[in-house]
Formats: structure tokens, C-alpha cells, sequence
């Protein structure tokens, strides 16, 4: 079964267009004003495209498919077109929708933007006046209403407004009223911002815009020229994507995301569902390094931060590591948005994990024990370690990420930590480790967090592995017959009813399903790409995985998925990416 | 329309017959909107070994508990063969998708097995938004 994060993004795709839609609509405001016929005219091509694609899609993907993206269309067509006959316009439209956008799969498939392909074919009939605009003050504030759009494709369209710029300064040409109505900023913010069409590469972008806005006001057929520019652009862009490309060295992007209920000592609730705790042997003083080791083994400490790993295993790779300095990170960053109970531990554990501590030190002749911890979760730091404050982002704390910043050392992901000389465990597990070692403890039990998230309730709960997670919901009276556990609520699955507490599980969760549509129109955004941590091509592996594929995928290295769910959490098609990486995964390493 | 409520499923749970990967997107949606009303869905596919994100019981034989209400999605041919198995199992309400799997004849064999039957979308009563007007003029909603 897959698994998904809890939360995710409230925006999508069709608020987006709808969003750009609107502005189109105002950058028509002023020429409706002067010539109320044309908001027929612009009626009625709105009304073809939007039948037009409802009728493809609705053939295609047998079902009903929202066609804001042809109305956005339509509304940069129209735009551009405006003093084409209506029946023109029409025909426009329909070569835009057909030829630009259907026949090569529909949208975020295509290669061209329609409305240029719909500008190309009506130039071959008509000519196409231009400038596109008359100034007119009520164009001001679209302006400003079209630049946000410029964070989808900032190099291309920056490079586009430049170039355009300097070709009116070195023309002779620039002022105020040029730049409105020569549709700087029109075709700058709302044509070269197509983030299907239009690649994300930088140089390419910046290159590639900066060309077509200087060259396009060389030609007396301006928005021909133009039109051309952006298509051979679109060309560009296509080859550049489908190229190999290096792995991406990119820093890991700052994704911050609140807690679903944040953390407030003295609020937050305490439970604690282990009856009759086992028979604890104690000894007073503290055994030696092969007893400890003993001890950890036998009484089953496992890494408590949700891979579930043998603690035993990763102790002893660092004892038998050859490198010269040896470092212990302890995990207390919790930067999955669920979870509350490493931030409990902090509070209420120091003297246990202190002691946990002292017990590895035994074991192992560390240079470095730090502590880290999200910044803002001040706690007062034992003697002997460092405390490291990692700033509050998604996923500060993956093991990789957190060596890097700790330690400066950049691991790949085939390496092994421990086997470098540096461990990291878990703050619950270095308590494990105390309990195991110095009471000589069978680890039967463990810290999850549990959250209603309808009534906006967390508990930090003590349970028995093994324990029925349905008794739990029980006990602590849930309100939502939708249960979710997981490792966080970045990696969360539905509960089936005939579940327990294992090892993997840090998290229950009770409340709605989060709304994940799966549209099947990627508008390749690139979100997914800019929020993984390890830089992977999200939406190029989906799309092989959605072909029946998996194995084809092997190329974008997949195996490299930490799955934080990131990808899942930013699609703005409501599509869960991170399952469909994680099956290329399952497939690559089959 | 015949008006659907939440009396029409029995014990707040559903079995969802014909749970499919190819038609996914719709029947997590239809998933989530029962399950968000408090009712429990017990989904069934026998022959697909698809990708889910929630959980897909191979027979009605792997269901902890059978439910008294079934919503079935299938072609009209599948829909025939599982209303007989889904009486035998003592289902005694089934919601059908639509008229085009559950046409007449279906609808008065069900009646001969003594089965109520509903024929609505079930995202007119549990959905939101347009799902919501759908439901409202179909005469599905209260």
C-alpha cells in the first residue's frame, strides 16, 4: 500500500490558470470599454475553446476534465488577435487547441505554447496588428497583477522583459506608454511564464528569452516575430528536457512547514498505555564495552526514528570503521510536521539520554557528540556534547542532510554512515540504549505521537509494540473513523483495521483524507524537482511509472529517494509523486 | 432521483465492489467522500493487482466483516454475476454508479433476491462543491 503525506499544498493548477485567466481578462478591460462588441467576440471564442477541449478530454481521459487551461489560452489568443475577424479568431483557436496542444497529448504534454501555435496559423490569413494594446492607465495595475507569475519561469521571463527593454532603449523607443502597450510585461509575465512549454534551465531560460525579446522587435511583423521566438524557444526548451541530465548539486531547498498541532509543554498530553512494565534487572554499576554491546543486541534496540534498523548493527560498523575521527550526532531535529514526541524527550529525558551517551563513549572514542535540534526548541545541553541548532525545515533531519550540516560532510547516498564514523541515532533510541544497557531492558515499548487532527488534539503516547492501533484510537477517544500511521505524517498510510505498533511506526493520526485528485494534467510546474532533497526528476519518473514502465526509469536514479514525501506534499495536480518514485524504486532495485 | 441516506448504509459501512487502478483518481475520491461522513468502505477487486493507496481486499472471502450495503462499480456483465454473490453473502442494499451498469432487468433481479437498490452517484451525497449542486437538482441530497 502507498504511503502519502497527511498535508499538502491548498493551491492547484486550476486555481493557478484561473488565476492567470483573470489577469487576461483585465488586460482586455480597456478595449472592451472602447469597443463593447468584442466582448461577444471574446465570448464566443472563449465558448468554442472551452467545448472544444471539454469534448477531446472528455474522449481521451473518459471523464470530465476542467479546461481552464483553454480558456487561458483563448485569453492570450485573443488577446494578441484581437483585431482578427471573429470567424478568424475561431478558426484560431481551434488550430491553437488541436494542433498546439491535443494532438501532441493534451496538456502538459505539448511542446509549443497553443495560443503561439493559434498565432502562427492566423498570421498565414491575416495580418496581426500590433501593437497588441492601447495605453491605457487601466493597464497599470495588471502589470502588477501579472508579475507574480514571473516565479514559474523567473529566468525566462525576466530575460525576455530585458531583452524586449533594450531592444525599445536601443531603438530609441522607450517610454512608459511603449512598454504597456507593446505588451512587455504581457508577454514577459503571462506567455514565457508556460511552465509546460518553457524549460526551467536557467541559461537556456535567460538566453533563450533575452533572444527572442530583443530580436522580435527588429522584424515589421512584430507579434509574427515574436510568436516565432517563443515557439523556437518551446523547441529548445523540449530537446533541453529530454537530454541527460548531471545530478542536480543544488543546495536542499528550504521547505518550512508548520506542525499540524504544534508542541506546548504542559498542553500536550502524556499517555502512557504500557500496563504492567517488564521485570527490570538494574545493575548498579555500569558493565563494560562487550556487556553493553551484549545488552544493546539482545534486548533489541532498534533506531526509533522510523527505519527500524538494528542499533547493534550501526554501533558496530562505526566500532569497526577505519576512519580517524569518529563522530555521534543525536537526532532530536523532528522536522516532520506530525511528530511531537522527540521534542517531549528533550524536555523530560536529558538525564537518560546523558547517561545513553556516556554508555556509547564506552563503545566508541567519539571526536564529536552533538545534539541536534531544531532551532527555537531550546533545551539546556548536558555536559559533554554540543548543541547544534538545525534551522526549521522539511527534511532537516534525514540522516544525510543533518551530517552535512553538523559535520560538513557530504555523504552519497550509497554510503553508510556509520561505516564513515559517524553515527546518528535517534534521541528516543540513545534512551533505548540506556535503558537497554544500564537496566538491561527488553525494548518492548516506545514514544509515538498521536494527533486528532478534527479537533486539533495531540497526545505523546507510551505504547507496546504490538499494540492494536485501533485500542489505541479507542482509549484516547478519536474523533475520525479515518486512521493514518507511518513514520510522520510526511509518510503516512491508511490504516487497514488489523494493524499493530511495529517498529516503523512513530505516528497515528486521525481526521480526513487529504485531497489528492490525481489529475492527470501535469502542468510541469517543477515543484516536485525544486522541493526534492536529493534534486531527483520527480515528474519524469511519474510519468514513466504512469506509462506501465517502471523499470524505464532507472535512468533518473529513483533508488536515491529518501522517501520525505515532499513531492506528493508541493504537486499542484494533486498527484501522490512520491508513490510512484517509490514503485520506480521498488522496480530498479528488483 | 431516490433520495440517499445515511440509513441506506447500514452500521455506517459500505463495501465498494470494483475498486480499480485504471479508474482510481474517481474511486479514491468516491473512498475518501464516504469515509469522511463517518462510513467505513471495505473495497474489492478480484483481478486488479494495482498500486493503491488504500487498502484493496481480493475477495470477499479476505473481508474481516461483511457489510449489509454494497456500492458497486462495474460493467453491467460484472455487476450481474456480483449481485448474486453479494446476495448469497447477505448484502441487502447495493448502491449502483449509474443506469448504464445497472439497467432494468438487473434492478428487478436484485428485487427478486429481496435487495433494495439505489441508482446515484454517490459523490451527490458525500461530495462537495458541484457534486453537491449534481446532487441537489438530481433530488439525491436532502
Amino acid at each position: 500500500m502507498n504511503t502519502f503525506p497527511l498535508i499538502r499544498t491548498k493551491l492547484s493548477n486550476e486555481h493557478i490558470m484561473a488565476g492567470v485567466f483573470a489577469v487576461l481578462v483585465l488586460y482586455m478591460l480597456p478595449s472592451w470599454i472602447d469597443d463593447p462588441e468584442k466582448i461577444m467576440s471574446f465570448a464566443a471564442v472563449l465558448a468554442v475553446s472551452l467545448v472544444l477541449d471539454s469534448v477531446i478530454n472528455h474522449i481521451r481521459f473518459k471523464k470530465t476534465v476542467c479546461s481552464v487551461s483553454a480558456a487561458v489560452t483563448a485569453g492570450i489568443y485573443f488577446n494578441l488577435a484581437a483585431g482578427v475577424p471573429l470567424w478568424g479568431q475561431l478558426l484560431g483557436i481551434t488550430a491553437a487547441l488541436v494542433v498546439g496542444k491535443h494532438i501532441w497529448g493534451g496538456t502538459g504534454k505539448n511542446i509549443f505554447n497553443p495560443a503561439m501555435v493559434g498565432i502562427l496559423f492566423t498570421s498565414v490569413f491575416f495580418n496581426i496588428s500590433y501593437p497588441s494594446f492601447n495605453y491605457s492607465w487601466l493597464l497599470l495595475p495588471v502589470l502588477l497583477l501579472s508579475l507574480p507569475f514571473i516565479s514559474f519561469r523567473p529566468f525566462a521571463s525576466l530575460g525576455f522583459i530585458a531583452g524586449m527593454t533594450a531592444a525599445m532603449i536601443f531603438n530609441q523607443d522607450f517610454s512608459l506608454h511603449n512598454f504597456v502597450s507593446w505588451g512587455v510585461v504581457f508577454w514577459g509575465c503571462l506567455v514565457l511564464t508556460d511552465p509546460v512549454t518553457v524549460s526551467l534551465n536557467p541559461v537556456l531560460g535567460l538566453a533563450g528569452s533575452i533572444a527572442v525579446g530583443f530580436a522580435g522587435l527588429q522584424f515589421s511583423n512584430i507579434t509574427l516575430a515574436l510568436a516565432v521566438g517563443v515557439v523556437t524557444l518551446n523547441l529548445l526548451s523540449a530537446i533541453a528536457d529530454r537530454l541527460p541530465k548531471r545530478e542536480n548539486r543544488r543546495a536542499v531547498p528550504k521547505m518550512t512547514i508548520k506542525k499540524i498541532i504544534p508542541y506546548q509543554e504542559g498542553i500536550t498530553t502524556f499517555v502512557d498505555l504500557t500496563e504492567n512494565e517488564a521485570a527490570v534487572d538494574q545493575t548498579a554499576a555500569l558493565p563494560d564495552k562487550v556487556e553493553i554491546l551484549k545488552r544493546i543486541g539482545v534486548n533489541g534496540v532498534f533506531g526509533m526514528g522510523g527505519a527500524a534498523f538494528p542499533t547493534i548493527n550501526k554501533i558496530t560498523a562505526t566500532v569497526d570503521s577505519k576512519e580517524a575521527s569518529k563522530h555521534l550526532i543525536i537526532n532530536a531535529v523532528e522536522c516532520d510536521p506530525g511528530l511531537l514526541h522527540d521534542n517531549w524527550i528533550i524536555r523530560h529525558k536529558m538525564d537518560e539520554i546523558s547517561k545513553g551517551v556516556d554508555i556509547l563513549k564506552r563503545c566508541i572514542e567519539f571526536e564529536s557528540v552533538t545534539l541536534a535540534i531544531k532551532a527555537g526548541n531550546m533545551v539546556e545541553c548536558p555536559q559533554g556534547m554540543k548543541l547544534f541548532e538545525v534551522p526549521d525545515y522539511y527534511p532537516a533531519g534525514a540522516e544525510r542532510i543533518l551530517i552535512n550540516r553538523v559535520l560538513g560532510k557530504k555523504l552519497s547516498y550509497k554510503d553508510i554512515p556509520s561505516k564513515k564514523g559517524v553515527l546518528v541515532l535517534n534521541v528516543q533510541t540513545v534512551w533505548a540504549i540506556y535503558e537497554a544497557a544500564v537496566k538491561n531492558k527488553k525494548i518492548d515499548s516506545r514514544l509515538i505521537t498521536v494527533a486528532d487532527m478534527r479537533n486539533k488534539s495531540s497526545y505523546i503516547v507510551k505504547v507496546r509494540l504490538g499494540e492494536s492501533i485501533q485500542r489505541i484510537a479507542d482509549e484516547l477517544k478519536l474523533s475520525s473513523i479515518n486512521l493514518f500511521i507511518g513514520g510522520g505524517a510526511m509518510q503516512c498510510r491508511n490504516y487497514t483495521g488489523d494493524e499493530t505498533v511495529d517498529n516503523t511506526i512513530n505516528f497515528i493520526a486521525s481526521g480526513s483524507f487529504p485531497r489528492y485528485k490525481e489529475s492527470p494534467q501535469c502542468s510541469r510546474c517543477g515543484f516536485c524537482r525544486a522541493n526534492c532533497p536529493e534534486g531527483l526528476m520527480v515528474d519524469r519518473i511519474a510519468q514513466i511509472v504512469d506509462r506501465g514502465d517502471a523499470a524505464a526509469a532507472k535512468r533518473y536514479k529513483p533508488e536515491k529517494c529518501m522517501q520525505c514525501g515532499s513531492c506528493s506534499r508541493v504537486c499542484l495536480a494533486g498527484r501522490n509523486l512520491s508513490a510512484r518514485v517509490n514503485a520506480a524504486k521498488a522496480t530498479v532495485r528488483s | 432521483m431516490v433520495r440517499l441516506t445515511m440509513e441506506f448504509f447500514e452500521g455506517n459501512q459500505v463495501l465498494f465492489i470494483g475498486y480499480s487502478e485504471k479508474y482510481q483518481a474517481f474511486c479514491k475520491q468516491v473512498y475518501q467522500a464516504f469515509s469522511n461522513n463517518g462510513i467505513k468502505v471495505y473495497p474489492v477487486n478480484n483481478k486488479d493487482k494495482g498500486n493503491f493507496d488504500v487498502k484493496v481486499y481480493k475477495s470477499l472471502e479476505d473481508l474481516p466483516q461483511i457489510p449489509r450495503t454494497a456500492y458497486v462499480l462495474l460493467n453491467r456483465k460484472s455487476a450481474g454475476k456480483a449481485v448474486k454473490e453479494l446476495a448469497e453473502k447477505g448484502v441487502r442494499r447495493i448502491l449502483f454508479q449509474n443506469t448504464k451498469n445497472a439497467d432494468q432487468s438487473l434492478l428487478e433481479e436484485c428485487s427478486r433476491l429481496g435487495i433494495e437498490t439505489i441508482v446515484a452517484c454517490p459523490m451527490m451525497r458525500f461530495g462537495t462543491g458541484f457534486h453537491k449542486i449534481h446532487g441537489f437538482f438530481a433530488g439525491v441530497r436532502k
